[in-house]
């Protein structure tokens, strides 16, 4: 593949990149598929071929809805490199690669980043103890390797949460508890998109059953004002502080967070694209016209990467996206491209609805004691990062700099939003004018020997 | 200048720039007794000075830059009582290692060049010897050119120092505040900015990579070019170098902080853009000088690099600084360090406060005047 | 503990984790099969911190492991191979000494 040229690029095999290759396979194009997991169907669809066979039904309608997709990719032409991460794209639109310990550059006319989206970030005290998951980890355990565990507890809110539980309900699986931390507040502010939402009435109708499955199979704790970990070396419960002042502690080796997702913008934003502070899906989203295209005329982003959407609304956003570079190829497909948009949309009647309901109160998106930690890598502490801000850290970079908060491995996909936040509330600053650590390549850590590998073989 | 030689000025002196030089002006001259503003248009170290490798040393350099980086690391031998901190210099050695003949010809001929200038610093360590203080060195090392008591330090925590210990005296740093103008106005000098106006005697422009602009604004046409020299750190090590590592005939610097990490640089710039100030990595140079460091230290195959980056930092024809009095009275520059001025900050500072009192200097400052490279500005207008 | 939801099958392939034989099936997930032995604790951070796997996708880099003497290595990211030597990581801590 070295030094290779291809007319499209598509960064990422979920839901956005696979529809986004079926466009643009079809029309003729050459397309190749970057895929930092060993498979495709990204997170939402992970291990959808290859369950096929097993089929467990416990994964329900949502995930298996996602078969066609899978199979129409795996057939469709494009060249596709699993196991394979971006760890860089120039202003020239060259992709550095590295794929099992060798790097390589390639260039694409066009490129299609489809990342996908990452959990928000969840510090409450004792979430770095082993035993201590996020809601999605829990998941792709029980999709990739069908492993669960017993008397877990599940903390947070949003949909994969509810999915999740009541996965593991479908699997047999006894779930010790469910703490919801949807307040009142969220449901006043999302009410009144309700309406909107009726536009989905399948998402509606699942997610009631859901929750309905839940509370019959397991206690369902609501009203939550402070969560906190117990344990030294590993997880050993969960100590919940309820709105009227009681205190609710329940035994569990396995506890999984969760309170929500947020585009994973660590190779848009490291690629010096545009972006905006979304202040109904409190997070920051890649700036793109109304077919994707981002601020590099190049390069187009589609699928939860560029706002949260879902994995429908994300295949069509990986169409549109196609199309529209499809059309610039000289393909005019006008009509396709507005039937996408059409369909687009509709997918997204239900985020105002969910964004609002499922956006966790600043109790929870801060972290509530000075001992919690905010950045895991560098293990910096709610304390630590508010002595940074005392002795005159202004903004997240020059944060980084006073107490290493986001120089960790992760490159802040753990602490930022975080961090930012508490900046904000610090300064007295709107969080778009806080703005958000400086991310730089390499987008993953790679090794020197890899690194080097562009020029030739390691010393020995 | 209606003002007594060596006497501070009653009007703040304004010092445009808060890196290191900028930083380290503005404490000599607050522990003078001057009163300062320095007008910084992002934050301090924000550029170069606050991302370079970090690397404090007299190894190496221009024969014409020595006295004043020997002067300089006076003050770094004493930089914790100087500005009030733990660790601010890590003084070890700094090695530049020959890997083959024609390194090894390199270092023979760099020191017989030296010691017939008059300067002994630079000494030949042999392989064995070499081997013995570094033992993770590749096992085909040569020997090196070594300096004893060169060393590194964080450039960050000492800009920031400088910063903190000159603004515990008194001195003003205003920023984010963007210079637009600056004029003639009688006697004195008008800086405006984009918060208001301040009439000076003195302005000093330690503004880096864009010193250029402003001294163009004082009517001094001091050309540099903008680059962006590339740096990695990597993922956490066991401790196995107290020193910093070069190649001869290379531009690798290589060392390890006190938390186990280390900081990879070698000269290969990445894109500047230094009117967005924006930097950019380019792979094929990060890879080009990793190898190098691969072929120095072979055992760190597998160590990750977490982060690369690249700081603006601007560079003269002659890669020499520009230090001294610009044509007109009252403008003093301190710029174009062309990525070795990290070292020499404190010297600088220190002589930029002796200009910008009418002091002598206690470094020949010749080599580096502006007046080099005077042009007309009808000249520059003609490029 | 981690259980598996379905019936277990395929080829038995054998692993180390600290020195402990462990058993996992062909094509496993290396974060899965330590998980499924009872195994939660991958490595140290700093201070001697206890991590483990947290977002089994790739971005939190807690499930850092040791396999056949590389460090850091993603256990999430890494299918398991017979004979595999896998090894808990301990971080250098803060003053540079590889603890624990």
């Amino acid at each position: 593949m070295a030094n290779q040229h291809f007319q499209i690029a598509i960064i990422g095999a979920g839901p956005a990149g696979m529809a986004a290759a079926l466009t643009t396979t079809k029309a003729g194009l050459e397309t190749i598929v970057i895929d930092d997991q060993k498979g495709s169907g990204g997170q939402v669809y992970r291990n959808l071929l290859a369950n096929q066979e097993a089929s467990p039904a416990y994964l329900g309608k949502s995930y298996y809805d996602g078969t066609e997709l899978a199979q129409s990719f795996a057939n469709c032409g494009a060249v596709y490199q699993p196991d394979c991460t971006v760890w860089q794209i120039t202003n020239t639109h060259e992709i550095a690669l590295v794929s099992r310990g060798k790097a390589e550059l390639i260039t694409a006319d066009y490129i299609i980043i489809a990342t996908g989206a990452i959990e928000r970030p969840m510090p409450v005290k004792g979430w770095t103890l082993p035993g201590v998951m996020s809601v999605g980890g829990a998941q792709t355990l029980l999709k990739q390797a069908a492993l669960g565990a017993d008397d877990a507890v599940f903390v947070g809110s949003g949909p994969l949460l509810y999915l999740t539980a009541w996965q593991y309900i479908k699997a047999g699986l006894a779930v010790r508890a469910v703490i919801d931390i949807t307040g009142g507040k969220q449901w006043r502010s999302a009410i009144p998109y309700a309406p909107l939402a009726l536009l989905q009435p399948d998402m509606l109708v699942m997610g009631r059953e859901w929750l309905g499955d839940i509370r019959r199979n397991t206690e369902v704790i609501t009203k939550v004002s402070a969560i906190e970990i117990i344990g030294q070396s590993q997880a050993q419960g969960v100590s919940c502080t309820l709105s009227s002042g009681d205190k609710i502690d329940i035994d569990a080796n396995h506890i999984f967070l969760h309170q929500g997702v947020v585009p994973n913008v660590n190779l848009t934003m490291a690629t010096g694209l545009a972006h905006q502070w979304d202040h109904q899906a409190h997070c920051w989203r890649p700036v793109i016209d109304v077919t994707g295209k981002s601020s590099d005329e190049q390069i187009y982003i589609a699928g939860d990467g560029g706002g949260i959407g879902g994995a429908k609304a994300a295949a069509i956003a990986g169409r549109l996206a196609a199309s529209a570079i499809v059309a610039r190829c000289g393909k005019p497909r006008f009509l396709a491209q507005l039937y996408y948009k059409l369909r687009h949309l509709h997918y997204l009647s239900i985020r105002p609805f969910l964004d609002r309901l499922y956006l966790p109160s600043a109790d929870f998106r801060l972290a509530q004691t000075d001992e919690t930690i905010i950045c895991r890598c560098e293990a910096v502490s709610k304390a630590g990062v508010n002595a940074a801000l005392a002795s005159g850290a202004s903004g997240p970079n020059q944060l980084k700099a006073f107490c290493r908060a986001g120089m960790g491995r992760c490159q802040g996909r753990g602490c930022g939003l975080v961090v930012q936040e508490m900046i904000a509330s610090h300064t007295g600053q709107s969080m778009a004018e806080t703005g958000y650590y400086r991310l730089r390549p390499p987008v993953k850590p790679i090794t020197l020997a890899a690194l080097a590998s562009l020029e030739g073989p390691w010393p020995d | 200048m209606a003002r007594l030689t060596g006497m501070a000025a009653t009007r703040p002196v304004v010092i445009i720039g808060a890196g290191i030089q900028g930083c380290a002006t503005a404490f000599f001259l607050s522990q003078r007794g001057q009163s300062v503003i320095v007008l910084e248009k992002d934050h301090v170290g924000r550029h170069a000075s606050g991302v370079n490798a970090g690397g404090v040393r007299r190894l190496g350099r221009d024969i014409a830059e020595i006295p004043l980086s020997v002067a300089s690391m006076d003050w770094w031998n004493q930089i914790d009582q100087l500005l009030d901190i733990d660790r601010g210099f890590h003084r070890q050695f700094y090695v530049k290692v020959a890997l083959d003949d024609a390194g090894a010809d390199l270092a023979f001929r760099r020191i017989q060049q030296l010691h017939s200038a008059g300067f002994q610093h630079e000494t030949w360590i042999d392989r064995d010897q070499l081997l013995c203080r570094i033992p993770h060195l590749t096992k085909s090392v040569f020997g090196g050119v070594l300096v004893e008591g060169d060393g590194w330090a964080l450039p960050w925590k000492i800009t920031r120092a400088f910063h903190d210990k000159a603004a515990a005296l008194g001195a003003q740093f205003r920023t984010p505040v963007t210079v637009t103008s600056i004029d003639k106005s009688g006697e004195h000098w008008q800086v405006t900015t984009d918060a208001g106006m301040i009439e000076t005697d003195i302005v000093v422009n330690c503004a880096g990579a864009w010193g250029t602009q402003i001294a163009e604004m004082t009517g001094d046409v001091l050309p540099i070019d903008a680059y962006a020299p590339m740096l990695v750190i990597t993922d956490r090590q066991p401790m196995f170098l107290q020193s910093v590592v070069g190649v001869m005939g290379g531009t690798l610097s290589f060392k390890q902080l006190d938390n186990g990490s280390m900081v990879i640089g070698g000269g290969k710039r990445g894109v500047a853009d230094a009117a967005r100030n924006l930097t950019q990595i380019i792979p094929a140079g990060l890879s080009s000088f990793v190898m190098t460091a691969g072929r120095v230290f072979p055992h760190l195959r597998d160590v990750a690099i977490l982060r690369a980056w690249a700081g603006i930092e601007g560079y003269t024809k002659d890669n020499l600084p520009i230090i001294g009095n610009g044509s007109q009275a009252g403008i003093i520059h301190g710029f174009g360090f062309s990525a070795h001025g990290f070292q020499l900050g404190p010297a600088v500072g220190e002589a930029l406060a002796d200009l910008a009192m009418a002091r002598q200097t206690r470094v020949n400052l010749t080599p580096f005047s502006p007046h080099r490279f005077a042009v007309s500005p009808d000249q520059a207008a003609g490029h | 503990m981690f259980k598996s939801t379905m019936p277990e099958k395929g080829r038995i392939v054998h692993l180390q984790f600290d020195g402990e034989a462990i058993t996992a099936f062909d094509g496993d997930n290396l974060a899965a099969a330590l998980l499924r032995s009872g195994k939660v604790k991958f490595r140290t951070a700093a201070k001697n911190d206890p991590r483990g796997p947290y977002c089994m996708m790739g971005v939190c880099f807690e499930c850092l492991v040791k396999i056949d003497g590389r460090p850091n290595q993603q256990a999430c990211q890494i299918t398991v191979h017979d004979g595999m030597i896998v090894q808990r990581q301990n971080a250098p801590d803060s003053a540079g000494k590889v603890s624990g």
